[in-house]
């Protein structure tokens, strides 16, 4: 986490917020919905929550599997499904206060690229 | 019926969780609203605008159309920012 935060000014620290029960459920399905896509090995999802500070990192995500091209697709498709799916919202700190951050079009365009059940969807922009 | 609130929403009504009795003739997660929204200004505020509030019954997401009954869990939350 570091660089401008959605108000442009630095940020000084951020806390991520999320739903207890609600965010494991779903992060569980979009690791499920990834194995179902691709053959996978294994996958890790990692999302902090609570208070971080610049500089820490926020998530992690991997995916193992004998075919390259699955396992970087299965990557792609479970950050983009997480960002959009899982009940997490980050409230960020700056010197002029704390200020929720709005949710992006371009993650939900993101998220859009994988809506069929297929891999990646041929006709969605890259 | 268990209800949360998340993000900004808890901010504007205040409470971050509660359990109440709802009027028997609430139907939908859009009824829910607009009782909601008729138990003080903050309420009023936190859902001044259907379009900027998600909901999701029993920790599935849901739309407005959502049925709910009295021994659901409704949760009402801004769009996810995670990652």
């Amino acid at each position: 986490m570091g660089g401008p935060g959605a108000t442009g000014e630095q940020i000084s620290g951020m806390t991520l917020e999320h739903y207890p029960g609600m965010t494991e459920k779903a992060l569980q399905k979009i690791d499920t919905e990834a194995q179902a896509r691709w053959p996978l090995e294994a996958t890790l999802i990692i999302h902090r929550y609570g208070r971080l500070e610049p500089g820490d990192q926020i998530v992690f995500v991997a995916a193992a599997s004998g075919h390259r091209e699955a396992a970087f697709e299965a990557c792609h498709f479970l950050i983009d499904w997480l960002k959009t799916k899982a009940p997490f919202w980050k409230l960020e700190d700056s010197s002029s206060g704390s200020q929720w951050v709005d949710a992006r079009d371009s993650d939900d365009a993101a998220a859009a690229r994988w809506a069929h059940a297929g891999n990646k969807s041929s006709e969605a922009a890259e | 019926m268990k209800i949360l609130y998340f993000a900004w929403v808890r901010e504007k009504t205040g409470i971050g969780e509660e359990t109440v009795n709802i009027p028997d003739d609430i139907r939908t997660a859009r009824d829910l609203v607009v009782w909601l929204k008729g138990r003080g200004e903050g309420f009023a505020a936190a859902f001044a605008d259907d379009a900027l509030v998600r909901v999701a019954v029993n920790q599935e997401y849901a739309t407005l159309d959502e049925p709910v009954s009295p021994g659901d869990e409704v949760a009402f939350f801004p769009p996810v920012t995670g990652g």
